[in-house]
């Protein structure tokens, strides 16, 4: 089906070829759609979309992806003008067609999945519930039927449990099953159309695998033509059959995924590939400028220490381990990648070195002095030594303060005299490319990307020891965030820095690291180098994380992700029992396939699997098992 | 790595709310125009009045003329005179009374709002002691109490006003607290006078004027209730409360004795309500 399909190149007008318009669902040509006086937002856009196929809409945030997908709905703001050749929704044309008819279109024909499942589902209302609404409105079923229809519906889209689910409320589900049951609601309707915009960028990686593989079963097993609209090379190379990319609101080029993202025709495209890191197709050699990967001969200088750092937090009268003794070196001179699921303690180590927070128990040492409980004037000699860049580039400036003055307040602190301040600032900005007059400025006049260069600027300001990155780059586009990585790279090789690089995106941290922490619930579970993390991965939970994260080569396709559900014990398995259940001493146990009677009782520690690798894991997944049972035993 | 470039940094325009933004404007500047004739006129009134407020002028009652504008008062004063310097007592104490509020309650909302915690805690416990009291009775029992002079008077209804700063300005601070450039600040070491003054109190100030402008409004009506019920600003000094007070009786002979002072103190709180109103309208479109 997908070799039809011609690709246009540069905008030009498509003549397509999916000649059988009876049989397509969404069939837009030569669209634009204007809001109020501003230049147009989408220009000229064709697309079509055919039962059982799948077409990727990729592009840069403010591109124009999500407003076709709500002028497909008819739910444009009053504001915006669409004129189009062509925009039919399964045969009916959306610019003429009256009211009423659009409503019955939406839900019956053509249905939507959000970005937020949390704001797509009503709070208040149990998730059995919701989905039988839009069954009884759209099928008019009612009581039992509706029921079992509900069921149905919930076990399609892969809810565990549909029945007592049902009874559930979102808020007791977790995202990933929350995206489950919007999707449910979406398919309640029985479409022929969905359109699901960025449906899994809220998501963990390997929740993430899971709605992917959810989607091509929908294609497969109902027919359903998908519009997937995402920033993710990775995504859609595995999950689409057709790929438009979108660019300033006009599709550069389109084609059979295969075609677009292994012998793309456009600069942009080919640029936008290029930016998007791929965990497979990187290595620390290809990638010239990032990475050292050459380690130190000589012993490790460390830096920076945790020592079985451990942060609990009191909520609802229970003690939750957020940070769950953590030991890690950090040495001088090199990147340190922390990666994990949201939840896994990341960001609250990140907060622990930075003494935003302080430890529960355990020990912080800076070049072998003790942090952790340090005030006043010596306090504030290690907090110029350690500094932070955030996540959000518009939340860690002051948004009344113009940026000079930010860049200048850790100089102030030091007790820099405001001249030679001032002159730091005009050199920082050079340094990390901005206007030597940008200073003057406040912080909304940047983009996202600027805004993060300045974050840095500041960060390195005082010239520290060790900057700790908490997702710098998370909330930037690709483009921009090869940018913000090359920039950091370069920074760090000119004033001699150690990074700390904490990230959910593993293809990010493989790009920049020397070494890597994987980390689960709480713990780390794997530290070794990048090399040995990523190519030979020793903890069950590694191994997944890798497995999930979505190649941005079409070719490897993963139909066989591992799920965030605990898998279904095999018969041969050791049975739990439900104080273990509750409380497994390795925390991946439940999801673990290699979970045995000793990984429900016994807490793994991190052990030196080789020298540059250790891992938490009794039964590491290279045959290094009987090995380290002998250095366990020499040490009992 | 890519050669992708940004787009050179712009100065953005400003989105939306762009006819609020004109609203608020004219309202602000309509509440300013009231509230400066009325200042303006009151403390110049010694320069141009031809009477002091306590000098007989007149005959008693003598209605409206081109020698009296606003006519007698029971006593025969130049009515106009005593208005005007009722207004410099009346506007003079609402003043005070926002300045004072918002500084001590600016001071404790952030205390508690940046600290958190055994500090947040106690201040709040107090602030919720003062606002369990009904305030007009709480300020009625300490006037009578205490003595009742201006000083007492401003201190009593600043106590009244605290709460209302102090909760705005903590809500707004315990966000901010959790801000990233507030967490940066730390990060680098500022110390956290540093960081109220220079991170929180820019981002507080939009709420700082819309609450400043509400209590200059309730002040003028909390002073002239107590000095209605003659527990305010006492004769022979003026207030619009006790000027209404006094004239009460001759209401149906001399309409205009009590409809005067009325009308002043309908129109200083209209003018603070226009300018809190369009501060808070605008709120959005000033940051």
């Amino acid at each position: 089906m997908t070799d039809n399909s011609s690709r246009t190149a540069e905008g030009q007008p498509l003549g397509t070829a999916a000649t059988d318009t009876t049989d397509t669902l969404l069939d837009v040509r030569g669209l634009t759609i204007t809001y109020g006086d501003a230049a147009p937002s989408v220009t000229g856009v064709s697309l079509t979309v055919s039962p059982g196929e799948i077409l990727g809409l990729i592009g840069e945030s403010g591109s124009g992806k999500s407003t076709i997908a709500m002028a497909a709905l008819g739910l444009l703001p009053r504001n915006a003008t669409t004129t189009a050749e062509r925009f039919d929704v399964c045969g009916v044309n959306v610019l003429s067609a009256p009211l009423q008819h659009l409503t019955k279109l939406r839900g019956r024909k053509i249905a939507m999945v959000f970005q937020d499942a949390m704001g797509a589902l009503d709070p208040c209302m149990r998730v059995g519930a919701q989905v039988g609404e839009v069954v009884k409105r759209h099928q008019q079923l009612s009581g039992q039927r509706c029921r079992e229809e509900v069921l149905n519906l919930m076990r399609q889209v892969g809810l565990p449990e549909p029945e007592r689910r049902a009874r559930q409320y979102p808020h007791q589900l977790s995202g990933g099953l929350r995206q489950r049951a919007a999707i449910a609601m979406a398919l309640a309707g029985k479409p022929d159309v969905l359109l699901a915009d960025e449906p899994t960028t809220a998501l963990d990686v390997t929740v993430q695998a899971g709605i992917l593989q959810l989607f091509r079963s929908i294609r497969d097993d109902l027919g359903v033509g998908i519009v997937l609209i995402s920033h993710d090379m990775g995504v859609i190379a595995q999950t689409a059959d057709r790929v438009a990319v979108m660019l300033n609101g006009e599709i550069v080029e389109q084609g059979s995924v295969n075609e677009v993202l292994l012998s793309p025709q456009t600069e942009y495209t080919r640029k936008l590939l290029h930016a998007a890191p791929d965990l497979e197709a990187v290595s620390i050699e290809d990638a010239p400028g990032i990475g050292t990967g050459a380690e130190p001969a000589e012993p490790a200088d460390v830096v920076l220490e945790a020592a079985h750092a451990t942060r609990r937090f009191r909520s609802k009268g229970q003690h939750v381990t957020a940070v769950d003794d953590v030991s890690l070196e950090v040495h001088r001179g090199e990147v340190l990648g922390i990666v994990g699921e949201s939840g896994s303690g990341k960001s609250t180590l990140a907060k622990l070195l930075v003494r935003l927070d302080r430890p529960s128990a355990g020990h912080l040492r800076m070049e072998g002095v003790g942090y952790e409980k340090l005030k006043g004037s010596l306090g504030r000699k290690i907090r110029g030594k350690i500094q932070m860049v955030f996540q959000h580039p518009g939340g860690s400036l002051n948004p009344r303060m113009k940026v000079g003055r930010s860049i200048r307040e850790p100089l102030a602190v030091e007790g820099v005299d405001r001249r030679a301040a001032e002159a730091r600032v005009r050199e920082l900005l050079q340094e990390v490319g901005l206007p030597e007059d940008s200073g003057e400025r406040l912080p909304h006049e940047f983009s996202g990307g600027q805004k993060q260069r300045i974050a840095i600027a500041r960060a390195v300001s005082s010239s520290p020891e060790v900057v700790i990155l908490d997702e710098p780059t998370s909330a930037l586009d690709v483009s921009v965030q090869a940018q913000v990585l090359d920039l950091l790279d370069r920074v760090r090789r000119q004033r001699d820095l150690t990074y700390v690089f904490i990230s959910h995106n593993l293809s990010v941290v493989r790009l920049i690291s020397d070494r890597v922490a994987v980390m689960y619930s709480g713990r780390v579970v794997e530290v070794g180098t990048s090399q040995d993390v990523f190519a030979n991965a020793q903890h069950w939970y590694t191994k997944a994380l890798i497995a999930a994260v979505p190649s941005t080569d079409p070719r490897r396709r993963d139909d066989d992700p591992v799920t965030e559900q605990p898998r279904e014990p095999e018969p041969s398995d050791y049975e739990p029992s439900a104080e273990e259940r509750a409380e497994p001493a390795c925390a991946f146990a439940p999801r673990c396939p290699m979970a045995k009677q000793r990984c429900w009782s016994e807490v793994p520690q991190l052990i030196e699997l080789r020298p540059t690798q250790l891992a938490a894991c009794h039964f590491p997944t290279s045959g290094a098992e009987p090995v380290v049972l002998e250095r366990e035993k020499e040490l009992a | 790595m890519t050669d992708i470039v940004e787009s050179p940094a712009t100065p953005t325009a400003r989105r939306g709310g762009r006819l609020s933004a004109i609203r608020s404007r004219k309202e602000v500047t309509a509440g300013v125009v009231i509230l400066a004739v009325m200042i303006l006129l009151s403390l110049t009134v010694p320069l141009w009045a031809d009477y002091t407020p306590s000098q007989v002028a007149g005959p008693p009652f003598d209605p409206p003329s081109s020698a009296h504008w606003f006519g007698t008062d029971d006593l025969g004063r130049d009515y106009l005179v005593r208005l005007l310097t009722a207004g410099r007592t009346s506007l003079g104490i609402s003043v005070a009374v926002a300045v004072l509020a918002m500084v001590v309650g600016a001071v404790i909302g952030i205390a508690a709002g940046l600290r958190g915690g055994w500090l947040d805690s106690i201040l709040m416990a107090g602030i919720d002691l003062v606002l369990s009291f009904p305030s007009l009775l709480l300020a009625l029992s300490a006037v009578t109490v205490l003595n009742p002079t201006k000083t007492i008077l401003i201190l009593v209804l600043t106590l009244i006003s605290v709460p209302q700063f102090a909760r705005v300005v903590r809500t707004s601070c315990m966000e901010l607290r959790s801000r990233e450039f507030v967490l940066s600040a730390r990060v680098s070491g500022v110390s956290s006078v540093a960081i109220a003054t220079k991170h929180l109190v820019p981002n507080v100030l939009p709420l700082l004027t819309v609450q400043f402008a509400n209590t200059a409004a309730i002040a003028i009506l909390v002073e002239s209730s107590l000095s209605y019920l003659g527990l305010g600003v006492q004769p022979p000094e003026p207030s619009w409360g006790n000027m209404i007070f006094a004239s009460q009786n001759y209401m149906t002979e001399c309409p205009w004795l009590p409809l005067a002072p009325a009308a002043a103190l309908l129109l200083a709180s209209v003018g603070w309500g226009l300018i809190g109103e369009g501060f808070n309208a605008g709120k959005r479109s000033l940051i």
